[in-house]
């Protein structure tokens, strides 16, 4: 199914695009400490979404889970109503209402990429992300502005660009902009570890 | 008056050639192996004919390659194209193209949904969940039309998507392709294939397998026509050197092509007069009958060389023409099998061989040189020896009788290489492909009536299944339910107003008060009074074929559905069915039976033939001659059936036909040997037998070497025969000087 596959995609992206950091200078500035712990980091969020279909904006609000352990990321959705994502290894699942998918993500190579980019990111590992995006770093350590922009064309018809906000070394919003006028912004309620 | 026989020979020639186009024009060739059925005796065997070259399954291309990553780019790029149905059972990516179409437009025709307040509740909170995870424009508007996601669950159960890939053992990853058009259309199988080839040449894909029925027709008439134009072209040259070495004369070999060539032209005309279109296996087996024709013209050349072309052609008219009536005989046996293929092949095969008895004794002679020298010889005769011809014919017909098989199995009749149908079968098993082998058949006088009866039968299936009684069924339903079941989901779609109140009601709960439901609420009104479906409502739709696979139109108000079963079947299945019009179909058992059936008949056939042979030989000749005649090609007959069942172990349809062109050389053969006359036209009986023998023992052998399981088989099925049949009949006659005729 590849509606709910495509969603699940961006929504990887969106998590991905959470634990990402950025500094006022350079990528390596804003990236974080490359040893983790090995407890889960659980950040709520806020979330609203445009799109030309929509009459007004929806909103939601949930929580966004990583557990350094399994390497599994999930985002929880808790208003308005329960709907859960979880990646972990090559495979994705999504719970919500009664429908309850599991994907091997081996089919979907493209998505792959980006977990493979989130853990080049949680080890610090810079080369794989300016490998695979093209980077715009700008403001100061106290309010930086981190742009993404896919450098792959397969990438692109998934995303159009991220823009990272933060500061020091905690992301504070991010924006996510797809084809066809849809947006996606993510506000974090309360502070990252 | 050379000349102006040329002059004849050449507007025979014109004539023939352009009755030949114009027949050919009008004729039609077709492929359908049905046409080489005989009518089935059986309901399973209905079925079997009815549904040949269209079992579930069977325009599949499978695609393999270790390349994981490029086969999903080759899968996106023939998702675009318009040849396949669909590509790695996938739900097309532009979710809009799933919103047209029968399917979506009857969405709450053919599925249940729960109108009431709490089933909308229930719908609108998971939807709310999954637009919280992203909500891309493409879901939004499909969740404005359709809520509950009924439209899309129907695609994911028709089309069964795998959430994992599919991998061989040994690690080849595998992309299915359906092919709009059916697997023997071997015009768009190619273009689907070449499609393929192409995409993934661009891709970089440098392990590709396709594999399906499809493949294979495509791959093998490739590999067919290049295998049998070489073979042919070498046996060719054979076949003219061996004629240059028994006659010497360039001029006598080029001659000797005319009566095939009369032949073939003359098998076009009344083919094309008589049945218009001609299946593509009658050309072939037909060509190779016709392969004693070539006979015809030796047995002149032979006795021309020490008098003139006439006297010689009345020398041998009697033996020549009883040998081709005898033939002839054989071979409308053969159309009268019960199959119109069949009675193409008989058709093609006896007028070829009259029309090339014809030629040889009436056109030839014109043609060759006028000998002034008339061959003084003394009266001669031959005796014919029936204690070794006996003796063989007893022994290889008890031999025959007790150890040799036949081969039932249709698929040995394939050319695909045994290999490709195995790893082929391999591919299948990953794919869960359907079962081809059993398949349950209903019948009724009307459409409703068997979608009913269908329905009732789906029931007890489930129940089956459910107590692991079955691995699972598919059958139509999904796409045509019951009208009593499309009317109740009707009547369930609630009042305009009432549903705008519930689904008001629902938004507000769910925060999806930004959503837009006017489409879904202006299906369900317009569903409420719209046509219910029907097999009719797909036709001339992509979903067309998917249809067909379920239900079909037997002929005579007969209305047929079929319910695919998954893996084996519970030997009490049909006592399950009690009460309805089903039953089992098993397939395989249907096609062994058909082939068993067709055998029987065809040696039925052969055998009445047998007796106007006999009777035919014995009006023509004597009786201790002809009674020697049919036992030597009978014993040849049987010896060379038997060394074929000891070579390949069973016996099949393509060593049957070897094995009747043996009986129409070896006849030919005896009659010459035995023929009395001076001891120069008996030498020349031998010169000709032996370079009959000869040009076809080469020809043969050379296409018996091929790969290809049908050539090979026909090839040394008429080799052996012919080596054996020459020795026979050599060995059990003896020249007798100045004997009694």
């Amino acid at each position: 199914m590849k509606a709910l596959r495509r969603m699940l995609a961006l929504s990887a992206i969106a998590i991905w695009s959470t634990l990402a950091t950025a500094s006022d200078l350079a990528l390596s500035d804003v990236l974080p400490d490359s040893v983790l712990g090995q407890e889960a980091q659980e950040i709520a969020f806020d979330e609203t979404q445009s799109s030309p279909a929509l009459a007004v904006d929806l909103r939601s609000s949930g929580t966004l889970i990583y557990q350094p352990a399994t390497g599994a990321l999930t985002k929880r959705i808790d208003n308005p109503a329960p709907a859960e994502l979880v990646v972990e290894g090559d495979t994705m699942r999504m719970v919500s209402g009664e429908r309850s998918r599991t994907i091997s993500l081996r089919k979907r190579p493209e998505v792959q990429v980006f977990f493979d980019s989130l853990r080049a990111l949680l080890t610090g590992d810079e080369e794989t992300l300016q490998r695979l995006f093209s980077v715009e770093v700008s403001g100061t350590r106290s309010s930086w502005t981190v742009q993404l922009t896919p450098s792959h064309e397969r990438l692109r018809r998934l995303v159009s660009s991220l823009v990272i906000l933060g500061n020091e070394r905690k992301i504070s919003s991010i924006k996510t902009s797809h084809g066809k006028g849809e947006t996606r912004l993510m506000i974090f309620t309360e502070p990252q570890s | 008056m050379s000349q102006l026989r040329w002059v004849l020979a050449a507007s025979l020639l014109a004539i023939l050639s352009i009755l030949t186009v114009v027949s050919i024009g009008r004729i039609q060739f077709v492929y359908d192996l049905a046409a080489f059925l005989p009518p089935p005796s059986s309901s399973d065997q209905r079925v079997l004919i009815e549904r040949l070259g269209q079992t579930p399954g069977s325009n599949y291309l499978i695609v393999g390659s270790s390349n994981q990553a490029a086969l999903e780019r080759l899968s996106e790029a023939l998702s675009q194209s318009s040849l396949f149905t669909r590509v790695s059972s996938d739900v097309p990516d532009d979710l809009t193209a799933l919103q047209q179409g029968v399917a979506y437009d009857a969405r709450f025709l053919l599925n249940d949904m729960d109108w009431t307040q709490s089933g909308l509740d229930r719908a609108l909170a998971a939807r709310a969940g999954e637009l919280a995870l992203f909500a891309d424009t493409d879901l939004i508007r499909w969740v404005g039309a359709d809520p509950a996601l009924v439209g899309l669950a129907w695609w994911e159960q028709q089309f069964d998507a795998p959430d994992v890939p599919w991998v061989t053992e040994d690690g080849t990853f595998l992309l299915l392709a359906e092919t709009v058009h059916p697997a023997f259309d071997l015009a768009s199988q190619q273009q689907a294939v070449d499609q393929i080839v192409d995409h993934s040449l661009r891709i970089g894909i440098d392990d590709l397998e396709i594999s399906g029925v499809g493949a294979f027709g495509v791959q093998l008439r490739q590999t067919i026509e290049a295998e049998a134009t070489f073979r042919s072209v070498v046996a060719s040259m054979a076949l003219v050197a061996v004629l240059f070495f028994a006659y010497r004369r360039w001029k006598l070999v080029i001659l000797a092509a005319l009566p095939l060539l009369c032949a073939s032209a003359a098998g076009f005309v009344v083919l094309g007069f008589v049945y218009g279109e001609v299946h593509g296996i009658t050309l072939a087996f037909g060509f190779t009958l016709l392969g004693v024709t070539i006979d015809f013209p030796l047995h002149l050349f032979s006795h021309s060389r020490r008098q003139a072309a006439g006297l010689a052609s009345r020398t041998i008219r009697s033996t020549m023409l009883l040998g081709a009536a005898s033939t002839t005989v054989a071979y409308l046996a053969i159309a009268m099998g019960g199959a119109p293929g069949l009675g193409q092949l008989g058709l093609f095969a006896a007028t070829g061989i009259i029309v090339a008895a014809l030629t040889s004794l009436f056109i030839l002679p014109a043609l060759l040189d006028e000998k002034a020298e008339v061959a003084r010889s003394s009266a001669e005769s031959v005796s014919m020896r029936f204690g070794l011809v006996v003796v063989v014919l007893v022994v290889a017909v008890t031999a025959l009788f007790a150890s040799a098989q036949w081969n039932n199995d249709l698929s040995t009749l394939s050319p695909v290489p045994k290999q490709a149908l195995e790893r082929d079968q391999a591919f299948r098993e990953v794919l869960g492909a359907p079962s081809v082998r059993y398949l349950i058949a209903v019948e009724g006088h009307s459409e409703q009536v068997t979608v009913e009866e269908t329905a009732l039968v789906a029931d007890r299936l489930r129940e089956l299944v459910e107590h692991g009684g079955l691995a699972g069924f598919r059958s139509g339903l999904g796409l045509v339910p019951p009208i009593a079941e499309q009317r109740r989901r009707q009547q369930q779609i609630p009042t305009e107003s009432s549903l705008r109140h519930r689904l008001a009601a629902a938004a507000k709960e769910n925060g999806l008060t930004a959503m837009q439901f006017e489409p879904f609420i202006a299906q369900a009104v317009a569903t409420k009074s719209m046509p219910l479906v029907t097999v009719s409502s797909y036709v001339s739709t992509p979903l067309e074929g998917m249809v067909e696979q379920f239900f079909y139109h037997g002929g005579d108000d007969r209305f047929v559905s079929l319910t695919h079963l998954t893996g084996e079947v519970p030997a009490d299945l049909n006592h399950l069915l009690d009460g309805t019009s089903a039953q089992v179909v098993d397939l395989k058992s249907a096609s062994e039976g058909l082939v068993a059936d067709y055998r029987r008949q065809l040696l039925m056939m052969l055998g009445g033939s047998l007796v106007l042979i006999a009777v035919l030989l014995l009006v023509g000749t004597s009786a201790f001659r002809g009674i020697w005649v049919l036992s030597t090609t009978l014993a040849t007959m049987s010896v060379t059936a038997l060394a074929l069942s000891g070579l390949y172990g069973a016996l099949n349809l393509y060593h049957l036909i070897g094995v009747l062109l043996i009986g129409g050389l070896a006849l030919d053969y005896a009659l010459f040997l035995s023929r009395p006359g001076t001891s120069a036209t008996i030498a020349d009986s031998r010169h000709a037998v032996a370079a009959c023998a000869a040009s076809t023992f080469v020809a043969f052998s050379i296409l018996g070497l091929s790969e290809i399981p049908a050539l090979q088989h026909l090839g040394s099925a008429v080799a052996v025969g012919v080596s054996f049949g020459f020795a026979l009949a050599r060995l059990s006659i003896r020249p007798l000087v100045g004997g009694r005729r």
